[in-house]
């Protein structure tokens, strides 16, 4: 027999779905039907949409290629300073991205400890270019692939690496052809979370790389814009980043919600 | 030749610290309890866990400075640890690759290997759907296709059922034949180190307590660890209907009344196998009356005394080795010379057909 739940339980239960979904179904309420099309077409729009896909998925790269071997080493290596360097890893992701963002200037900026040299060497500016929209959000998004990279590598039974160590196979080899496919799973997800969260970054990205349309301007800084001038246009630009979130939210369920 | 090894690991509180030899073309089985540290024996030859003093020789020269992979070992573990998300010939290949060899003679090498030690398993398959036995043999054609120079069994047996043991059994004493360099055998199982081994390393507590034939061993266990594991008798020879419900094993050396197993067709069959553990056999010194089955007359050859207990062997036909209290001893004189009568009941005598009985130990 299913007991009563306490009325207050319920309550708040109630109030706190409603928080959750309410700004959701407000932007589905607001939305101009009308002028949908002609917002997404107009040339701010489609500029942010591309520049969006294409910051978010060179950052995930980024993130998979850099943040899965770095996983690898906190999670099979000892060394002094390691649960540090744990922590410091992490910390983008509780870090306010505006925060991320001066940090950036300050080591990538063009008078940044690597930034100044970097422009001085070679001519690289990578404040205000695509670039430095990529850095931002590979900065917020890549401390994900390690913790779910690293956490998928801690489950994996050593007893295999150690089983193709011993058949003579190099740790290389046995990356590629044991560990990696072993923990696919927890590195797709770590790629997809990290993914969700380059598409979304704002604070470090503005910070950083600035506000220039086809440059550096994302959907979510596209949408800040736009909420000056346009808030239909806002809503409409932000349901479409709802659509995208469901989406990932939908395709990740086993991994996220953990099924059902 | 052969291996060379002298060991010494601690791990927590626990200290191994052992020292021995295996020829080329030798089997010895490093016997104990769990915990004694058989395990880590292996991994500490085959560089997984680093010697904290010792050293490792294998043919000849000291290889336990080197990487893991460089030492030509061959370490089949307990479970298999075949990679789950390979097929069953991308394991075997997997070592072939390791190894240096490209694809297609990997692949070629793998199907071999797979059609001798595991001709049921369809290549395709994926461990994940391998019974225990199955999987075994897959880590041996996985092992063996890395071509090393010393190969190393952790309890090839204890994750497979006991219907498939015998079998098993046959192709691993095949294996281990057919394999030139030395070979360590890790078990707690008696009857898996007496009849695959050629010598008995017996581990307790992180130290070697005996070193022997099995035989050896059997007749002089050095502590009650070694007389309680290894110290079984046991038989083999065709087993024969004699009667409802009973049989007959007639060995070379004589012959024993035995309980048919349920189940099995009454036929005359060979290569049975049978144990009957010496705490069962009991020592009377007339003809005894009653139910055993089995009666020899015999002289006692030795007695060897361990803490409160005796081991009393036989020159009974069948030979026999029976365990009883020192007081039995005293009360009936036991002692080379003196004649007894050893009897145990039919139904003691633990049975091991080939292909089809429960295996029972």
């Amino acid at each position: 027999m299913r007991r009563r739940l306490p009325l207050p339980i319920l309550v708040a239960a109630i109030i706190g779905a409603a928080f959750v979904v309410l700004p959701v179904v407000a932007l589905v309420a607001r939305a101009p039907w009308g002028r949908f099309g002609d917002v997404l077409a107009g040339d701010g729009a489609r500029a942010a949409l591309r520049l969006s896909l294409e910051v978010s998925l060179a950052a995930t790269v980024l993130s998979v290629l850099l943040g899965v071997p770095l996983a690898w080493v906190l999670a099979r290596r000892e060394f002094r300073g390691r649960s540090v360097l744990r922590a410091l890893v992490v910390l983008p992701i509780v870090l306010p991205p505006v925060v991320a963002g001066v940090g950036l200037l300050a080591a990538l900026g063009r008078q940044g400890v690597v930034g100044g040299w970097l422009d001085r060497a070679f001519g690289i500016q990578l404040t205000f270019s695509t670039s430095g929209a990529i850095i931002a959000a590979t900065f917020v998004s890549m401390p994900l692939v390690v913790l779910a990279a690293e956490a998928g590598f801690r489950g994996l039974d050593p007893r295999f690496e150690q089983a193709a160590g011993v058949l003579g196979a190099s740790p290389a080899y046995t990356l590629r052809r044991v560990v990696l496919p072993m923990t696919a799973p927890q590195l797709a997800a770590g790629a997809v979370l990290a993914w969700a969260r380059a598409l979304g970054e704002f604070g470090a990205t503005i910070t950083f790389a600035g506000n220039l349309q086809g440059r550096t301007q994302t959907v979510p800084l596209a949408v800040f814009q736009q909420l000056q001038t346009d808030r239909g246009g806002a809503v409409a630009l932000s349901l479409v980043l709802v659509v995208i979130s469901v989406a990932v939210l939908v395709a990740m369920r086993g991994h996220i919600m953990g099924g059902r | 030749m052969g291996l060379d090894a002298a060991v010494r690991v601690t791990r927590g509180t626990h200290v191994l610290d052992v020292t021995f030899a295996v020829d080329d073309g030798e089997t010895v089985a490093l016997v104990g309890r769990n915990g004694a540290g058989k395990t880590t024996v292996l991994e500490a030859i085959a560089g997984l866990v680093p010697l904290e003093a010792g050293h490792i020789e294998l043919g000849g020269r000291r290889i336990d400075a080197l990487d893991v992979g460089q030492r030509g070992i061959g370490l089949a573990f307990q479970d298999g640890a075949l990679f789950p998300r390979m097929s069953v010939r991308e394991n075997v290949a997997f070592a072939a690759r390791a190894r240096g060899d490209r694809v297609g003679p990997a692949r070629a090498r793998a199907d071999r290997l797979l059609a001798q030690l595991a001709p049921t398993v369809a290549p395709a398959a994926r461990p994940p759907q391998l019974s225990g036995g199955e999987r075994q043999r897959v880590s041996l054609a996985r092992v063996l296709a890395s071509e090393p120079r010393l190969l190393l069994l952790d309890e090839p047996l204890a994750a497979v059922d006991a219907s498939a043991r015998p079998e098993l059994r046959a192709v691993l004493r095949d294996a281990l034949a057919a394999f030139s360099g030395p070979r360590i055998l890790v078990t707690h199982d008696p009857v898996e180190a007496m009849t695959l081994a050629d010598r008995l390393v017996l581990l307790e507590d992180g130290r070697i307590t005996q070193t022997g034939t099995p035989a050896e061993v059997r007749n002089h266990p050095a502590t009650r660890y070694a007389a309680d594991l290894v110290g079984v008798n046991l038989f083999e020879g065709t087993l024969e209907p004699a009667g409802p419900g009973a049989g007959t094993l007639r060995t070379d050396e004589g012959d024993l009344t035995v309980a048919w197993p349920d189940g099995l067709e009454v036929v005359s069959t060979s290569n049975v196998r049978a144990t009957v553990a010496p705490a069962e056999i009991t020592l009377h010194a007339a003809s005894p009356e009653g139910s055993s089955r089995n009666a020899f007359h015999g002289k006692v050859l030795e007695v060897a005394v361990t803490g409160s207990r005796a081991r009393v062997r036989v020159d009974t036909a069948p030979p026999l080795v029976a365990e009883v209290t020192t007081g039995s001893v005293e009360r009936m004189g036991l002692a080379p010379g003196a004649e007894v009568w050893a009897s145990c009941k039919a139904v003691e005598v633990r049975l091991m057909v080939p292909g089809s009985e429960p295996d029972t130990l």
